[in-house]
């Protein structure tokens, strides 16, 4: 009779953590979809690294004999009005997207998060305060913040990564200030108040490590933005400079010569399939990381 | 409701107070002053041009005697002698009419696209429709717009590549506009595609709707009725915000189709190192857009009984 | 009992999730007489909900449901849309827990109530205010007339409940099913609510399924009480029967956890718990989903389900070891 009550003493102690790790690679390596995506950002990631090795032809090497060359085995795809090679370029290309995108989106996490963590923990005027700066940062599009930076410190991939990190902090501002306003209401937060914990404390090691999920899912989102945005700007003449090489600049160029348009469908191409490869990996992450499905 | 209107009329005041300053200071920071470039070489002009433009008293003052101009409409004269603020008005039409029509365009395509995919959710037509959105979304509108050019101005002979016509001529004027109107629409229909079928999704999943499903009423109305009302009101503001945006950022399509839009005065100042017309340009942007969400605050608090209403005191 | 109103024989509904297909509830039958009021108590999860839910069908499409419902001889989970429709506007309706949510907050009070009125009964547009009025006033709120014009946030929650009410009997179901009417209502309100449900119950004759964790709510209303565990039927029996005679040692275990205030030895009296916790639906034993937690579980209950058996007059239990306190 006693045989069903000391069974339940025996219920082994797993590691919560792990077993949520495991979970949720499980659920990630069977959306083949977001495997693909992984393995196209590590391909450009990849080729922005290791373009000084792998570049056929150095990004500036002008060639007047092969001007506006069609792709041949010699380039693969073809060659600018300067005879330089596209490939190459497209490569030295993926290492400013790359930066850019990864910087701006850095620079903005770092604004926005501590700033989302204090509004949502105090409420008040500082939450008011920071709502308002919210509202500032808003008013400028990007494309005025980087005309604005290249006033003043001249153009730039400086000027791209604030300029675009700037642009990046109100939506995931608004992500990490909802988070952290509700899990404030959290059952752990006044247990740990109750141990003698300080606010910086909670705010740091309780809330923040909740907060992860979403604000990962927000970063991987804006990317393809930043990287978006780099080009644009390059393509204004704000961000990088030629003779750099950049996306953006290479579809500058490709303006001129309409009767090239291989120039520009294959920078465009590459835009579209890093950001594609961003923007659908964020979405399965946003799946797989819902708090709603894990235990 | 009154109260919520206050309280985000000051909110908008602080707003377009903190931008005014920050403006002033981001172009005091340009290395090089009026001065120097007015006088041209001349050393001793300097300090009349000093004096002239103000730039010998402190801070505080220059930036009172300039917002106080700006709040006047006056926002001084470009290197050509050219009052900013006509420069401004002649270029905002154009402006106008490209972010309306790309907002109409937008609208009657990601809407509808996003109530019917919320509808078939997990179903062909919601993949293949999310799935457009994502790709539309990845798209560089700018990259959009040059092969638009590429292909039906100087391929196929079909529509002008740059240029525009004002309204005197509508035919001309809507042909030149056909390919910006298209690139724009693109990237803010994707957005609201994905928006309006977040928003239709939420309310479906709603208490409120199973309940009325619980009544018997039919799935149209289930549908149009209960989730489609609620989805609005969100939607509404969206697509308000957006017509800011497209305002305020139009910049570079402008600049690709060679039309003379106030989004390009920005690019065209900085080129031309025109700094007293980059001022006033930065300023109006920032204030065209706390407008417009203050204005998109007030339908909102309209459309929201929760907020039109204050509770019936018992 | 002379031919039941509605007659549930081997309804369950499974769920696929990730760790493979869950019941959640499994083969539940029972009955219930016009006029009557069931009663169906269990912990959060037991399946009371879904399976009620199932019976008008208002499940996620990711549910399966299998069984029989008959309402009046005709099998609710066998309808085509159409008549589902129909079912769900004439002769069941449902009452949802949360008040709040429950009404769509951009429309008014009388339009939600009308708009049933005039769209499967076909009332005019006067008519169906006239008759919402009426409705308010069934259910004991002031002022009817002023109310239809009312957005649901101007009203309070007790206030809102009976508006979601009156909307359940616009059309005059004849089942009516009650999900937790009262858990998120306050408990000054919840006696006005209940007493209301046992009103209408006299006045409109309707029959109605009550679902609570509550032992308290049904003492007051039902006639018959069902006690389900890990969605399957533990006991079922008159409300004098259960309280006087509780079978099953989870509704013993239930009744022993409820505090009395006022009892006779209160200095001795402890509140017995029930050792254990629920089980989740992936891992249930083998035999007696209850087992684990039973103080009278042997070989036998563990490795088979047991089967139901009417051991007193109309007392069902599911149980190898029934009878009163252990």
């Amino acid at each position: 009779m006693s045989v069903a009550v000391d069974a339940l003493e025996t219920v082994p102690a797993i590691n919560p953590r792990s077993r949520r790790r495991r979970l949720l690679w499980a659920r990630f390596l069977r959306r083949k979809l977001a495997v693909a995506c992984l393995v196209v950002i590590v391909f450009f990631v990849l080729a922005g690294v290791l373009a000084p090795l792998v570049a056929p032809f150095g990004y500036k090497a002008v060639d007047f004999e092969h001007v506006l060359a069609h792709p041949s085995w010699r380039h693969l795809f073809g060659t600018d009005y300067l005879g330089r090679d596209v490939l190459s370029r497209l490569l030295w290309g993926a290492r400013a997207s790359m930066t850019v995108g990864l910087l701006a989106t850095a620079l903005g996490m770092l604004v926005a998060v501590p700033l989302g963590l204090v509004a949502g923990y105090y409420g008040g005027w500082p939450d008011a305060a920071i709502a308002r700066g919210t509202d500032v940062m808003l008013a400028f599009p990007y494309v005025i913040l980087a005309i604005l930076l290249a006033a003043i410190i001249g153009p730039g991939l400086t000027t791209a990564i604030v300029a675009l990190g700037i642009a990046a902090v109100p939506r995931m501002l608004r992500i990490s200030r909802g988070e952290s306003k509700s899990l404030r209401e959290a059952e752990f937060v006044p247990a740990a108040v109750a141990s003698g914990a300080g606010d910086v404390s909670i705010m740091f090691r309780h809330i923040l490590p909740n907060m992860a999920p979403p604000l990962i899912v927000a970063a991987t989102l804006t990317i393809p933005n930043a990287i978006i945005g780099e080009a644009a700007l390059a393509f204004l003449g704000l961000g990088i400079r030629i003779p750099d090489a950049s996306w953006g600049i290479m579809l500058k160029d490709a303006q001129s010569y309409p009767q090239d348009p291989l120039l520009a469908v294959i920078p465009g191409v590459a835009i579209v399939l890093i950001a594609l490869a961003f923007n659908v990996l964020g979405d399965a992450l946003r799946d797989i990381l819902d708090p709603k499905l894990t235990r | 409701m009154t109260g919520f209107l206050l309280r985000k009329t000051g909110a908008a005041i602080v707003v377009v107070l903190a931008v005014s300053v920050l403006v002033f200071l981001g172009i005091r920071a340009i290395p090089g002053d009026e001065a120097t470039v007015m006088s041209d070489g001349d050393p001793t002009a300097i300090p009349y041009y000093r004096h002239l433009y103000l730039l010998d008293k402190p801070m505080p003052v220059q930036y009172g005697r300039w917002a106080w101009l700006a709040l006047q409409g006056n926002f001084g004269r470009d290197h050509s002698g050219i009052p900013v603020t006509t420069t401004i008005v002649q270029r905002l039409p154009a402006t106008f009419e490209l972010a309306t029509l790309s907002l109409l365009l937008a609208v009657l395509l990601g809407v509808p696209a996003g109530v019917i995919a919320a509808t078939r959710r997990g179903k062909t037509t919601d993949v293949g429709v999310t799935g457009t959105a994502v790709v539309a979304h990845s798209v560089p509108h700018f990259w959009l717009g040059l092969l638009l050019i590429i292909y039906f101005a100087v391929d196929l002979h079909w529509l002008p590549a740059t240029g525009y016509v004002g309204w005197s001529n509508p035919v001309e004027n809507l042909r030149h506009l056909v390919l910006p109107v298209i690139v724009l629409a693109t990237g803010v229909a994707a957005g609201l595609m994905r928006q309006t079928r977040s928003a239709m999704l939420d309310s479906l999943g709603a208490d409120y709707v199973r309940t009325a499903r619980s009544k018997g009423l039919s799935e149209w109305r289930v549908v149009g009725r209960h989730a489609l009302r609620n989805s609005l009101i969100t939607v509404a503001t969206l697509i308000a915000l957006d017509f800011g945006a497209l305002l305020s950022g139009a910049a570079i399509t402008e600049s690709i189709f060679g039309l003379p839009g106030f989004g390009r005065l920005g690019l065209d100042a900085i080129n031309s190192r025109d700094y007293t017309m980059l001022q006033g340009v930065v300023l109006v942007t920032a204030v065209i857009w706390v407008v417009v969400n203050l204005f998109v605050d007030v339908v909102y608090s309209l459309l929201d009984p929760r907020i039109r209403l204050t509770a019936v005191p018992r | 009992m002379a031919d039941p109103l509605l007659r549930v024989s081997d309804l369950s509904v499974r769920f696929e999730t990730e760790e493979g297909p869950v019941y959640a509830v499994d083969r539940l039958s029972f009955s219930l007489a016009a006029g009557e009021v069931l009663g169906i108590v269990g912990e959060s999860g037991c399946g009371k909900s879904a399976a009620c839910m199932s019976l008008a069908r208002l499940l996620p499409e990711s549910a399966t449901i299998t069984g029989v419902a008959e309402l009046e001889g005709v099998d609710l989970l066998a309808l085509n849309r159409r008549e589902l429709r129909k079912a769900r506007a004439r002769d069941v309706s449902y009452v949802f827990q949360e008040p709040q949510t429950a009404l769509n907050p951009v429309l008014t009070v009388g339009a939600q109530i009308g708009e049933v009125l005039t769209a499967t009964v076909g009332l005019s547009r006067r008519a169906a205010r006239a008759r919402a009025a009426e409705l308010l006033q069934l259910v004991r709120i002031p002022a009817p007339e002023s109310r239809l014009d009312a957005y649901p946030h101007q009203l309070s929650g007790g206030m809102r409940q009976r508006v979601v009410i009156a909307m359940a009997l616009a059309c005059e179901p004849k089942l009516l099913i009650a999900d937790e009417p009262t858990t998120a209502l306050d408990v000054t309100i919840q006696a006005g609510i209940l007493d209301l449900l046992g009103e209408l119950r006299d006045e409109l004759g309707t029959a109605i399924v009550l679902i609570t964790h509550n032992l308290g709510v049904v003492a007051d209303l039902a006639d018959r009480v069902l006690v389900m565990y890990a969605g399957r039927k533990a006991e079922e029996a008159p409300i004098a029967d259960l309280f006087s005679a509780p079978q099953h040692p989870y509704t013993i275990g239930l009744m022993g956890a409820i505090p009395r205030v006022g009892a006779v030895d209160q200095a001795r009296r402890r509140l017995i718990e029930i050792p254990g916790r629920i089980p989740t639906l992936h891992t249930l034993p083998a035999g007696c989903a209850f087992s684990p937690r039973c103080s009278r579980a042997d070989a036998v209950v563990c490795a088979r389900e047991p089967e139901t058996r009417t051991v007193r007059d109309r007392h069902l239990v599911a149980c190898y070891h029934p009878g009163g306190a252990a």
